[in-house]
C-alpha cells in the first residue's frame, strides 16, 4: 500500500468527517449537536485509520478494506442530520449501510473471509436488508418514518415518497427493524460461537472485539426495545451505542497490533540459538507465537516423513482441521491456522530457521559418524561396498569359505568381471533397486563349490547417493533344515488328510484314492497304486490309482497277475519291499526314455492278514529316500484301519438296521389303524434292511398262481412307482416270488432263467436285475411273500435269503394281525352303513307316506272346524275325505313297522314267522325241518333274515320253481339252510343283501356259506353259535 | 389411527305409506295333490285368491310367468328340483313374487338353507294358515 494512497484515503476521511460535522452543526432538526460530534465523528476516523493500518500490515487480508468501508459508511449515517432535502433523503436511504459492512467485518474477522455458508448467508441478508429495504420504506413513506430522524423543528421532505402509503411504509419499517435486529443477534451468536471454539491464540485476538461488538449489539437490541416505549429512551440509549461504536475500531486495532507488541524476532533468535534440544526449541516457539498446541516437526529419511520432538511420526493436519503447517527448511511447525496470516509468524519462522539450521548440521554429522562406525563393526558377515556402476570399493571378508576366497583381491574390479554373468546381473539389479528405492534389497542364490551346493543370501542397502553396501551370508545349513522341516510338515499333513478321510469316509474305496494320491505327491512319484490281493487267484485288483502327467493310467477294478515284483514280494514276506526294474521294451514310452525304474511297496494288514499293498514307482533307482518304505508303511496302516473300520461298521450297521426295521414295523402295527400303512411299512423296511432299490409285498391267492400286490416301495431316485398296488398279478416262471410259493422257502431270482413267463416280462420292463423273496406265513397257511429287487445284478449278498427270511418271520405276525384287523374294521363299517341306510329309508318312507297324509288330515280337520256351522254339507264331505286319508296312513304305518322288526317273530317265535314268510313267498316253499325251540332273540332274528333275504332273492333272481327251508340245531349251532332249484350264480361278494347277511351272521361269530354253481340252484347255509346270542 | 369422533344421527326415516289392502294371488306348488287341494281350500277360506297349482318346479316356473301371483307357496321337496332352486330361478325373470316354502318336515331340517334362499320364509305344512302368510307378506 503506497504512502500516496494512504494520504489520499486519509484526506478523504477527513473531508467526510468535516462534512458530517457541517451537517450536524447546520441542522435545524436535531438536538445535542456537541456530544454527537464528540462521540460520532472520531468513530469513522478510527475505523478508517484501523483499516489503513490493517491494510498496510496484511494487504491480502480483507479486514482492512472492510474497516475502511465501515468508516466511510459511518459518515453516510450522518447525512439525515442535514436540512438539505436531497442530502436528507440520501441519508435516510443509506444511513444503515455501515451495519452491513460492520456485520460483514465481524463475521469475517480475523481472516477477512467468510468461511461458512451460514456466515455468507447472514452477511448477504444483512446487506439486502440495510441497502434495499429502506428504498421501499421511503417510496411509501408520507413522512412518518423519515420524521424519526428529526427531533425538533421542520423535518426535511422525503423526496422518494412517490407512492404515499403510510401503512405500507410503517409495516416495511417494522420489517426492516426486526430483520436487522435478528440478523445482528445472529452475528453476535456466530461471533460468540467462534470465540468459544477458538484456539487460545485466536481467542486472545478476538477478546476485545467480542466484548465491544457484544456491547454494541446488546445496546442495539436494547434500543430497539426501548424505542417501543419512548423516543426519549431510545435516544438515550443511542448515546451508549455511539460510545460502543467508537470502542469497536480500537478493539480491532488492538487485535491487529497485539502480537507485534509481544513478539520480538531478535530476542527470539537469541533465545533459540541457546537451545540445543528440540523440546526446548518447541517451547520457545510456543511462547513466541502464544500457541501452546504448536508442534515442531523434523524431516527424517528413516521414517520417510516428519517426526515430532520425541521422534514419533508426526501426522500432518488436514485442510479443515484448524491447523496449519509452515515450512522452515528441514523442519516444519504445525500451528493454529489463525496464526497463518500473522506477519509475526514470518519473523518467528526466519528466526527459527537460522537457529535450527546450525543444530541440524551438528546432529546429522554426529548421526552419520555413529551409523558408519556401528555398521562396520556390527556385521558378522562378508561385506562389500560398491559404486552405482558396479565397481567394488571395499570388501570385508569375515570367513574363509568359498565366498571368502572369492572376495580376495577384488577391490577396484567390477562385479561383472568377478562374478559369473548370471549372478552379476542379479547382484547389479539388486544394487540398482537399492539405490533407486532407498530400501534394503534381498537376493538369494546358490553356487557350486567343491563342498557341494552353497546357498547364499545377500542384502544390499544404499549407503550413499551412488554407492551401496552388500552383506553376504551363507544360509546353506538353514536351507537344509527348512527343507527337512518342510518334508516332515508335508508328511504330517498328508497323514492327517488320510486320517481325516479314514475317519469321515464310510467307504474304504474313497480312502484308497486319497491315500494313493497323497503318497504319490509326498514322494513326488509320478505313479502310485493301491491293490488288493485276491484270495482265490495269484492276482491283484487295483483299488486306488494315481498318475501324474503322461504316466499311464491303471483302470480301477482291473486285475493283474502277480509278476514277481515288489508287490509279490510284499505278499510273500508281509513286509515292505523295494525293487529296481526296467520297463519292458514294448512299453508305450518312446525310445530314449530312461527305462530304469524303482518301486517301493508296503503291505496293508487288516486284522493280521495281508489284505493288499500300496505301491509307487519312479524313474531310476535310488530316487526314493532311504526311509521311503517305513514312511509308506504309516500310510498303509491308516488304510488298514479304514478297511477294518468299514468291515466292523458294516456288520454292526446290518444288525442295527434289522433291529430298527423290526422296531418300526412293531410300532406301525401298534399305532396304525389302517392295515395298508402296516403293509407299507413292512415293504419299505424290507427294502431298507436288504439295501434294495425297491420292494413289494404280495398276498397269494388261495389257489392258482396269482398274487395280490398289497405293498410297494421304491428307493428315492430309483424310478417311479410301478403302481402295482391293488393289482392281481400272475406270478409264473422261475421268479423269486413264484419259487417262494412253490417251496415255501426264501428264493432268489435266477438270472440264468432269462426272465421267463409273464412275471419275467414284468421284471425286465421294470429293469430288475436281481431279486430275493421270502415267505410270510399266516396262521397255518402261506400268506404271501415279501420281495426286494435291484437293478444291480450283485446287489444282494449270499446271506440275503437268510436275512430276508428272518425279517419275514418276524413281520408275519404283524401282517396277520393287520389283516384280521382290516376285515373286522370293514365288517363293522358295513354294519354301521347298513344301519344308517336302513334308518334313512325308514325316515323317507315315513315322510313320503304317513306323515304327508297326516298333515293333509290336520289341514282338513281345521277346515271342517271352520265350516261346521256355515256349510255342514261341505264339512261332511271333507270329513269323508279325511277318514279315507287316515285309513291309508294307518296302513302305511303298519307296513313300515313290519319292515323294522317282524312282530310275529317276537310274539310267536321262529316257526310261525317262517310260516308267514313261506306263505307270502311267490314260489312254493317247503319248511323242511324247523327247530321248535325258542332261541336267543338275536339268533332267531339272524335266522329269520337269512330265510327272508334268501326267499326275496329267489323271487327276484333265481327263476326257481320251488324252495326248501330248514332250521336245525346241532353242536351248539343253529344251522339255517335255504335251497332252490333255480339258475344259481349268486355271489356274496356282489350283492349287498347277501353281504349284509354274512355280516349279521359273522357278528354273532357264525359263518355264512353260499353254493351257487350256475345252473345248479343255490344253497345258502348259515351256522350261528347259539351261545353267542 | 382412528379418530375418536362422535357420530350424530342426522338421517331420519320417512314415514311408511299406508298399506293398501288387496286380495293376494297365490300359486300352490307341491307334488302331493292331497296337500294342494287342502291348502287351496284353507287359503280360499281365509280370503286369498288361489290362481293356480303346480306339481313340480318346471310347472311352477311356467305358472309364475303366466299367472303373475303375488305369493308362491311351495313345497321344499319336489321330483325335478327342490323349492330352494325354484326360488332362486324365480328371481331371474323380472317377476318377483314372494316365495314361502313349506314342508311336512319342520324348519330345523332346512336350517341355513332358508336363510340363504331368496324365499321370504318358511311355514310347516301342519301350521299353514292365512295369518302366517300375511305376517310374511308385510
Amino acid at each position: 500500500v503506497s504512502i500516496r494512497s494512504i494520504v489520499a484515503l486519509w484526506t478523504l476521511a477527513l473531508l467526510a468527517a468535516a462534512g458530517a460535522i457541517a451537517a450536524v452543526l447546520t441542522s435545524d432538526h436535531i438536538t445535542g449537536e456537541a456530544p454527537t460530534i464528540a462521540l460520532a465523528v472520531p468513530t469513522g476516523l478510527a475505523f478508517i485509520a484501523s483499516g489503513i493500518v490493517a491494510r498496510t500490515r496484511r494487504p491480502q487480508n480483507g479486514t482492512g478494506v472492510l474497516l475502511i468501508l465501515v468508516g466511510f459508511a459511518w459518515y453516510l449515517a450522518a447525512l439525515p442530520t442535514s436540512d438539505q432535502p436531497h442530502l436528507f433523503t440520501v441519508g435516510a436511504l443509506l444511513n444503515g449501510l455501515f451495519i452491513g459492512f460492520l456485520a460483514h467485518l465481524l463475521l469475517a474477522f480475523p481472516s477477512g473471509r467468510l468461511t461458512t455458508r451460514l456466515e455468507r448467508f447472514v452477511a448477504a441478508a444483512m446487506y439486502v436488508v440495510v441497502a434495499i429495504l429502506p428504498l421501499f420504506v421511503l417510496l411509501f413513506d408520507e413522512g412518518e418514518v423519515s420524521s424519526s430522524f428529526c427531533e425538533r423543528g421542520t423535518c426535511p421532505d422525503n423526496l422518494l415518497a412517490t407512492v404515499p402509503q403510510q401503512t405500507v411504509a410503517n409495516v416495511l419499517a417494522f420489517v426492516y427493524g426486526s430483520a436487522a435486529g435478528l440478523l445482528s443477534i445472529t452475528v453476535a451468536v456466530l461471533l460468540i460461537r467462534r470465540w468459544r471454539r477458538a484456539s487460545p491464540a485466536l481467542r486472545s485476538a478476538l477478546n476485545p472485539i467480542v466484548l465491544a461488538a457484544g456491547v454494541l449489539i446488546a445496546t442495539f437490541a436494547v434500543q430497539i426495545v426501548a424505542s417501543g416505549f419512548s423516543d426519549r429512551a431510545a435516544r438515550a440509549v443511542n448515546w451508549v451505542l455511539l460510545t460502543a461504536m467508537l470502542a469497536l475500531p480500537l478493539a480491532f486495532l488492538y487485535g491487529l497490533l497485539r502480537p507485534r507488541l509481544t513478539a520480538s524476532s531478535r530476542r527470539l533468535a537469541a533465545e533459540l540459538a541457546e537451545q540445543r534440544r528440540p523440546e526446548e526449541i518447541q517451547d520457545v516457539l510456543r511462547r513466541a507465537l502464544r500457541d501452546p498446541t504448536l508442534e515442531l516437526g523434523y524431516l527424517t529419511t528413516t521414517k520417510h516423513g516428519y517426526v515430532d520432538v520425541d521422534g514419533e511420526t508426526l501426522r500432518l493436519p488436514g485442510p479443515d482441521s484448524g491447523r496449519a503447517v509452515t515450512d522452515i527448511g528441514q523442519e516444519i511447525i504445525v500451528h493454529d491456522s489463525a496464526l497463518a496470516d500473522q506477519p509475526e509468524l514470518d519473523e518467528v519462522v526466519d528466526a527459527a530457521r537460522l537457529a535450527l539450521e546450525r543444530g541440524l548440521s551438528l546432529r546429522s554429522l554426529e548421526a552419520t559418524e555413529r551409523r558408519e562406525s556401528a555398521l562396520l563393526d556390527a556385521i558378522p558377515d562378508n561385506v562389500y561396498r560398491t559404486s552405482a556402476d558396479g565397481v567394488l570399493l571395499e570388501a570385508h571378508v569375515k570367513d574363509d569359505g568359498a565366498e571368502g576366497k572369492f572376495a580376495q583381491g577384488v577391490v577396484g574390479r567390477r562385479i561383472g568381471d568377478v562374478l559369473p554373468a548370471e549372478l552379476s546381473d542379479l547382484v547389479m539389479d539388486g544394487v540398482r533397486r537399492a539405490l533407486e528405492t532407498g530400501e534394503a534389497v534381498t537376493i538369494e542364490y546358490s553356487v557350486e563349490s567343491p563342498d557341494g551346493v552353497q546357498h547364499l543370501e545377500e542384502r544390499i542397502v544404499r549407503s550413499g547417493n551412488d554407492e551401496a553396501v552388500g552383506i553376504v551370508r551363507d544360509v546353506t545349513e538353514r536351507k537344509r533344515q527348512e527343507r527337512e522341516l518342510q518334508a516332515l510338515v508335508d508328511e504330517q499333513a498328508a497323514l492327517s488328510r488320510v486320517a481325516v478321510a479314514v475317519a469321515t469316509e464310510r467307504r474304504p474305496e474313497a480312502v484308497f484314492n486319497v491315500v494313493t494320491e497323497e503318497v504319490a505327491r509326498l514322494f513326488e512319484a509320478p505313479w502310485a497304486a493301491t491293490v488288493r490281493y485276491e484270495e482265490a487267484a495269484e492276482e491283484v485288483t487295483v483299488v486306488g490309482e494315481w498318475h501324474g502327467g503322461d504316466d499311464f493310467e491303471l483302470e480301477l477294478g482291473s486285475r493283474f497277475p502277480l509278476g514277481g515284483g515288489a508287490i509279490t514280494k510284499v505278499k510273500e514276506t508281509g513286509r515292505p519291499a523295494r525293487l529296481a526294474y526296467t520297463l519292458a521294451d514294448d512299453d508305450y514310452r518312446p525310445p530314449g526314455v530312461d527305462r530304469r525304474r524303482e518301486m517301493v511297496a508296503a503291505p496293508i494288514l487288516v486284522t493280521g492278514r495281508i489284505w493288499g499293498a500300496a505301491t509307487m514307482s519312479m524313474p531310476a533307482p535310488g530316487s526314493f529316500p532311504a526311509d521311503a518304505e517305513v514312511r509308506l508303511g504309516k500310510f498303509t496302516s491308516l488304510v488298514a484301519l479304514a478297511i477294518g473300520n468299514a468291515e466292523a461298521r458294516e456288520q454292526l450297521a446290518g444288525l442295527a438296521d434289522e433291529q430298527a426295521a423290526i422296531t418300526r414295523v412293531a410300532v406301525a402295527v401298534a399305532t396304525e389303524r389302517d392295515p395298508q400303512r402296516v403293509f407299507d411299512v413292512v415293504t419299505e423296511e424290507a427294502a431298507r434292511v436288504l439295501g434294495a432299490e425297491g420292494s413289494n409285498l404280495i398276498r397269494y391267492e388261495p389257489e392258482g398262481l396269482h398274487g395280490l400286490v398289497v405293498g410297494e416301495w421304491r428307493a428315492p431316485g430309483a424310478g417311479a412307482q410301478s403302481e402295482l398296488v391293488g393289482k392281481l398279478l400272475l406270478f409264473d416262471g422261475p421268479t423269486a416270488v413264484a419259487r417262494v410259493r412253490e417251496t415255501g422257502k426264501p428264493a432268489r431270482l435266477d438270472p440264468a432263467s432269462e426272465f421267463e413267463g409273464e412275471a419275467g416280462e414284468r421284471l425286465r420292463a421294470l429293469g430288475v436285475k436281481s431279486a430275493v423273496a421270502a415267505p410270510i406265513y399266516g396262521v397255518g397257511h402261506l400268506w404271501g411273500s415279501v420281495v426286494v429287487a435291484s437293478s444291480d445284478p450283485e446287489a444282494f449278498g449270499a446271506d440275503a435269503e437268510e436275512r430276508l427270511g428272518k425279517f419275514a418271520n418276524l413281520v408275519a405276525v404283524a401282517i396277520a394281525n393287520a389283516e384280521a384287523h382290516e376285515q373286522l374294521t370293514a365288517s363293522r363299517a358295513r354294519i354301521v352303513r347298513a344301519g344308517d341306510e336302513e334308518r334313512s329309508r325308514l325316515e323317507r318312507n315315513l315322510h313320503d307316506g304317513a306323515q304327508q297324509r297326516l298333515v293333509a288330515l290336520s289341514l282338513a280337520l281345521r277346515l271342517v272346524q271352520s265350516r261346521l256351522d256355515d256349510d255342514p254339507a261341505g264339512a261332511r264331505e271333507l270329513l269323508d275325505a279325511a277318514a279315507e286319508e287316515l285309513t291309508l296312513a294307518l296302513e302305511e304305518l303298519r307296513e313300515l313297522a313290519r319292515g323294522i322288526h317282524p312282530a310275529i317273530l317276537t310274539n310267536r317265535g321262529l316257526p310261525a314267522a317262517l310260516e308267514a314268510l313261506a306263505t307270502r313267498a311267490p314260489v312254493p316253499v317247503e319248511l323242511h325241518r324247523v327247530c321248535q325251540d325258542r332261541l336267543p332273540p338275536s339268533v332267531e332274528a339272524a335266522a329269520y333274515y337269512v330265510v327272508a333275504e334268501s326267499l326275496t332273492n329267489i323271487a327276484k333272481y333265481a327263476q326257481a320253481s320251488a324252495a326248501q327251508v330248514s332250521v336245525t340245531r346241532r353242536d351248539g349251532l343253529a344251522i339255517v339252510e335255504v335251497e332252490d332249484d333255480g339258475v344259481g350264480g349268486a355271489d356274496a361278494a356282489q350283492g349287498s343283501g347277501l353281504r349284509g347277511l354274512a355280516d349279521r351272521v359273522e357278528s354273532l361269530e357264525g359263518r355264512l356259506d353260499i353254493e351257487s354253481a350256475p345252473g345248479r340252484g343255490t344253497r345258502v347255509r348259515a351256522e350261528i353259535p347259539i351261545g353267542s346270542g | 389411527m382412528s379418530s375418536a369422533g362422535v357420530r350424530l344421527a342426522v338421517w331420519r326415516l320417512p314415514a311408511r305409506p299406508a298399506t293398501i289392502r288387496k286380495v293376494t294371488k297365490v300359486l300352490i306348488v307341491d307334488d302331493y295333490a292331497g296337500f294342494r287341494s287342502m291348502a287351496r281350500k284353507l287359503l280360499e277360506a281365509e280370503g286369498f285368491e288361489v290362481v293356480g297349482e303346480a306339481s313340480n318346479g318346471a310347472e311352477a316356473l311356467a305358472a309364475v310367468a303366466r299367472l303373475r301371483p303375488d305369493l308362491v307357496l311351495m313345497d321344499v321337496q319336489m321330483p325335478d328340483m327342490d323349492g330352494f332352486e325354484v326360488a332362486e330361478r324365480l328371481g331371474g325373470n323380472g317377476t318377483r313374487p314372494v316365495v314361502v316354502l313349506t314342508s311336512s318336515r319342520d324348519a330345523d331340517a332346512f336350517i341355513g338353507l332358508i336363510e340363504r334362499s331368496p324365499a321370504r320364509g318358511f311355514v310347516p305344512k301342519a301350521e299353514l294358515s292365512g295369518q302366517r302368510l300375511e305376517a310374511l307378506l308385510e
